[in-house]
């Protein structure tokens, strides 16, 4: 209790308080100061004295006005007299503030606070707590509390009054149209439906920031309703101006903590009505099953690693709530992030609800809010890449599941049966890259362009970075999981956009280690080996070595040009050429012989044919270590080729379906809707091809055709070949020019057709190709002609493509000489830009189905109809054999080299027949081309 | 590369067996492919199936080629399903809904001379007409790579 001398003291200064206010003697309440002066030097002196005598005083720090008085621990301020112990505590409490309510402000009457509840404690503590009114409306935030003990005494009084309001009252916008105005901004902010959303009925408030944050602010009138979702996590405060209908303040009330709702799909294929399992209030998920448990456990485990490590608040960084949907349809081995949650199946062998497995989902949602990496090729490697990453940190680290030494780095470790799936630490024992030049660098279009394989790039990456190790050429000594994940994180949420590739997540990773210097206890030395290891992985290149490019591989030219990559600060290179161990020549070439990132220089000295091998060295104040050798072998140019077809194929291999000699024809009875084909060996890039052959059976619209500066592999579904030019026929009349790239048809010009196309008999098909220019023959006319860009080089082969009736190709001969027109004379036949791709063309055959009718993205040069006559190519047209001593600008059907090689015992005849057993030749009745 | 070409072929009977009647609207005379990539392990794999029951499975992950017969039961079953594929009908596919880890599914329809290709994923497929025929393709798939087959 408070001494006799104390209380003596009290009483005096409560005397000073009344005297200056003299209301409050009367039992009136103080008027509320102006903020502007804060508080009266006589309020403050009041203050201060009691502060003197033992009483702890807080000051408000916008308001200067008071906000916390109590008595010393352990004591109580003695009732005023006129108050008894009998007293309702809002009676006690108006007292005490009509004494002291002017040091926090107060300087009205009694109708500024309306009492709002009551508590009571342990040893007959009571309190009351009153809410600040002006003209009947209450003030956000103005609130005190007055704190008694069991004898009515005072123990405290806190809180903060609005000083000096003198807003209007009167609003000039009704309540429907602030609640409107609030379900817009929610359904916006939460990008939710508004009907989704419902909204108390708006109240008016008198609100000032002052109060509630540290800015100052006007006083508004205002009208204040709560906006709340039925699953979501949402209760949006929301403050309308009750004149203009601005918006003066929202924010969501719920505890932006971890919010986990697990749901249950009940194996629904569509999960359109998932059940809710669990939320944060049952933090086991004590209702759910094991998976449940698990996606629950797992997903706050997550939550919990990104707070810890990062203080990221869930998936947006803002406190979205943490979605699971488990039991996803009926024999479903997969996991899945849709944009808003995180779906598990429950088909695998045991429960896919693993920890890595959901960090790694979760962490897609973390990547879609942040750098939003498109999920497809390279940028959506890394995205894959970076749900790994996180996904083993959380696993290392979360103790749970298994994280012996022997699984650490596996994705999915803990799917008993099934798993795992991935290797961080080596890709390649998964069939995923460990590089950029690795054979396992998936190229193709599955998989969004092989998102889950080429993610290992990345997983050797953060493996390295991580716990180090000698990869590549490189030696990494580890950060270990602490710096790594700060340095991982810096790249996902500050350097990567949604189109990086790993180009920029080489550069990124580097980057954000040197931003990190000095924080988390990253060094230099640290960014040094996170640089050697998207050095190792081959994100981005060691600019201080050279590495040689070309020659390598088998070459013709008995000069190279020796290719390598410019050093950063070399003032000169030296090359190094050896056969066997043998140095044949070493060369110097100075710094100006680079040009953008590359240098070159071609010896004079020509070289014997053989094996060789290369490297080279730069000078860098003084000369640095050789590069790796360089192998490429000098082989004589490849020759054309003959095939009579007469006793053998040689050098043709089969693609696809079943090759045979017979008759004197190279033949196929084909596969049911598949293409059946065979290639040539070598690659060609200029040649005069020709192929001989004849289609039966009923299927008279499908497509018979040579390809040529292709590749044999790999081949779509229909067993086409997913890269080269093609040129088909059909026994309908038509042909069709094209190309196949990475597995995707290209038409430069859309089934044609041509009066030269012998329908069911022999048609000779020949194409000359010579850098850009390509020209198309058939039986000895050319049907069309352009240049071409996408291939330079490749092989040569044929094939045709069968449906479900029987039906076969027979190729009497084909030949090739790797010779062609340098340049294209002449206007027969159809001038094809290849700038100018046509649509919707069935390259399997010819058809007049409105979905197949040839739509141009650019104009071509000719726009041909897809059903008729080409004009030039008309039967009225002169045929190309013209005379032999008649110089002309039409281009010939024959080829200016001498005949192939293997020479038929027959010559072959560039002529259609029915006769299979033609052979080809060269014929002499055709003009040689000029070139 | 190891290439594992496993031959199954199942006496299913077929001379025997009772195809569909095409009067019946079951077409006589069809080819079908999937394929499906993707997944949170990023799986590869491939089916063709012909009318003639003639399935080759294809997991190019692990380089494993099956080449099988399926059962007279089989074959009516997905027969069935083709039946009921309205192509003309077939709304032209727009983009796929986003979601990572889902299956990416190529289905590829040739009914004569008609031909349709629906590429889905697993969400876009929940509510695709073409769900069934392309879980009941998928399931065979599985069960050819697995060895699993009737």
């Amino acid at each position: 209790m408070k001494t006799a001398k104390q209380l003596v003291s009290i009483l005096f200064i409560l005397s000073l308080l009344v005297a200056q206010f003299p209301a409050s003697a009367q039992g009136s309440l103080p008027a509320v100061a102006d903020s502007s002066q804060l508080v009266s030097p006589e309020v403050l002196e009041a203050a201060f004295r009691l502060q003197d005598e033992g009483v702890r005083i807080s000051f408000h720090a916008q308001t200067g006005l008071v906000s916390f008085l109590a008595a010393q621990e352990g004591l109580s301020i003695q009732r005023l007299p006129s108050m008894s112990a009998g007293d309702s505590p809002e009676g006690l409490g108006r007292g005490y503030l009509a004494a002291y309510g002017s040091l926090f402000g107060l300087t009205g009457n009694a109708k500024q606070l309306r009492a709002m509840r009551q508590s009571s404690g342990e040893n007959g503590l009571r309190g009351i707590h009153f809410q600040q009114l002006n003209n009947g409306i209450p003030v956000l935030g103005g609130e005190l509390i007055v704190q008694m003990d069991a004898g009515g005494n005072l123990l405290s009084i806190n809180g903060e009054i609005l000083p000096n309001i003198t807003v209007s009252t009167t609003p000039s916008l009704n309540a429907s149209a602030a609640k409107n105005i609030a379900l817009d901004l929610a359904a916006g902010q939460y990008e939710v439906a508004a009907s989704a959303l419902s909204a108390s009925e708006p109240e008016l408030w008198i609100y000032n920031p002052v109060l509630t944050s540290d800015v100052a602010g006007k006083t508004s009138l205002v009208w204040r309703t709560e906006i709340t979702h039925e699953f979501a996590p949402i209760r949006e405060l929301v403050l309308v101006d009750a004149q203009s209908g601005a918006i003066v303040l929202n924010f969501n009330q719920v505890d932006t903590a971890r919010n986990r709702l697990t749901y249950t799909c009940n194996n629904s294929g569509t999960c359109s009505a998932p059940v809710l399992v669990c939320n944060e209030a049952d933090p086991t998920c004590a209702a759910g099953d094991a998976d449940a448990k698990a996606a629950h456990k797992y997903a706050g485990e997550t939550y919990d690693f990104y707070k810890a490590y990062h203080n990221r608040d869930s998936i947006n960084n803002a406190g979205m709530s943490l979605i699971s949907r488990v039991h996803y349809s009926s024999g479903y081995c997969n996991a899945f992030w849709n944009g808003s949650s995180m779906t598990y199946g429950d088909g695998c062998s045991s429960s896919i609800v693993v920890d890595d497995v959901v960090a790694h989902e979760l962490t897609h949602g973390v990547t879609q809010y942040e750098s939003n990496l498109v999920y497809s090729y390279q940028s959506g490697a890394i995205n894959e890449s970076l749900s790994d990453v996180w996904g083993e940190f959380v696993d290392l680290t979360n103790s749970s599941g298994n994280d012996a030494a022997a699984v650490k780095w596996l994705m999915g470790e803990d799917i008993v049966g099934t798993g795992p799936f991935r290797s961080m630490k080596n890709p390649p024992a998964y069939g995923d890259p460990d590089r950029m030049g690795s054979p396992l660098y998936y190229k193709g279009t599955g998989d969004n362009g092989g998102v889950h394989t080429n993610s290992g790039v990345g997983n050797k990456a953060a493996f390295l970075i991580t716990d180090g190790g000698t990869f590549n050429g490189q030696t990494i000594v580890g950060l270990g999981i602490t710096k790594t994940a700060k340095i991982f994180y810096r790249v996902q949420t500050a350097l990567l956009t949604s189109s990086s590739n790993y180009a920029d997540l080489g550069n990124a990773l580097y980057q954000a280690c040197i931003n990190l210097v000095g924080t988390s206890g990253i060094t230099t030395a640290n960014c040094a080996n996170v640089r050697k290891a998207t050095i190792a992985t081959q994100m981005v290149k060691d600019s201080s070595k050279p590495v040689p490019l070309k020659p390598a591989g088998t070459i013709t030219d008995k000069t190279p040009t020796f290719v390598w990559t410019k050093a950063t600060g070399a003032s000169q290179y030296q090359v190094q050429l050896l056969k066997g161990t043998k140095v044949i020549y070493t060369f110097i070439a100075g710094a100006a012989t680079c040009k953008g990132s590359n240098c070159s220089k071609t010896p004079a000295k020509a070289l014997a044919l053989g094996t060789y091998k290369w490297r080279v060295r730069p000078a860098i104040g003084g000369w640095k270590a050789w590069s790796a050798w360089k192998v490429f072998k000098l082989a004589a140019p490849a020759a054309g080729f003959n095939s009579p077809f007469t006793s053998n194929a040689a050098g043709w291999a089969k693609v696809s379906g079943a090759w045979a000699l017979k008759g004197g024809s190279y033949t196929s009875n084909g596969l049911p809707y598949k293409w059946a084909s065979i290639v040539h060996s070598n690659n060609y890039p200029t040649l005069t091809y020709s192929v001989k052959m004849k289609r039966t059976g009923s299927e008279y619209s499908l497509a018979n055709a040579v390809w040529f500066r292709g590749k044999a592999t790999p081949l779509d579904s229909a067993n086409h070949w997913h890269n080269g030019y093609y040129f088909a026929y059909s026994n309908t009349g038509h042909f069709l020019i094209g190309y196949y790239k990475s597995g995707s048809f290209y038409a430069l010009l859309p089934w044609t057709y041509s009066s030269r196309i012998s329908q069911n008999g022999w048609n000779t098909l020949k194409v000359t190709a010579n850098g850009s220019y390509v020209q198309f023959f058939i039986n000895g006319t050319r049907v069309a002609y352009g240049t071409v860009s996408v291939f330079s080089t490749g092989q040569v082969g044929l094939g045709f493509y069968r449906n479900s009736p029987a039906g076969s190709l027979a190729v009497d001969w084909a030949t090739l000489a790797m010779t062609a027109p340098k340049s294209i004379a002449g206007s027969q036949g159809f001038n094809f830009n290849e700038s100018a791709v046509y649509q919707g063309v069935d390259p399997s055959g010819f058809t007049l189905s409105p979905t197949e009718t040839p739509v141009p993205t650019a104009t071509p040069t000719l726009t041909p109809t897809p059903t008729e006559v080409v004009p030039t190519d008309t039967p009225t047209a002169p045929p190309t054999e013209v005379p032999s001593d008649t110089p002309s600008d039409i281009p010939s059907d024959t080829p200016t080299d001498t005949p192939p090689s293997e020479t038929p015992t027959e010559p072959p005849v560039d002529t259609p027949t029915d006769s299979p057993t033609e052979p080809p030749a060269e014929t002499p009745t055709e003009t040689p081309t000029p070139s | 590369m190891r290439v594992a070409l496993v031959s199954i072929l199942i006496a299913a009977g077929l001379s025997a067996c009772t195809l569909p009647d095409p009067a019946s609207g079951i077409p006589e005379s069809w080819h079908l492919s999937l394929e499906v990539s993707g997944g949170l392990a990023g799986i590869h794999r491939q089916l063709t199936l012909s009318s003639l029951g003639e399935l080759v499975a294809t997991d190019h992950n692990t380089a494993t080629v099956v080449a099988l017969q399926i059962s007279a039961a089989e074959l009516i079953e997905v027969a069935n399903l083709v039946s009921r594929i309205q192509l003309a009908a077939t709304a032209p596919a727009g983009s796929l809904p986003p979601c990572n880890d889902c299956f990416e599914y190529t289905l590829g329809i040739s009914l004569g001379r008609e031909q349709i290709e629906i590429v889905a994923n697993d969400i876009s497929l929940a509510d695709s007409p073409f769900a069934p025929l392309v879980s009941k393709l998928n399931d065979l798939l599985q069960k050819a790579l697995t060895g699993d087959v009737d």
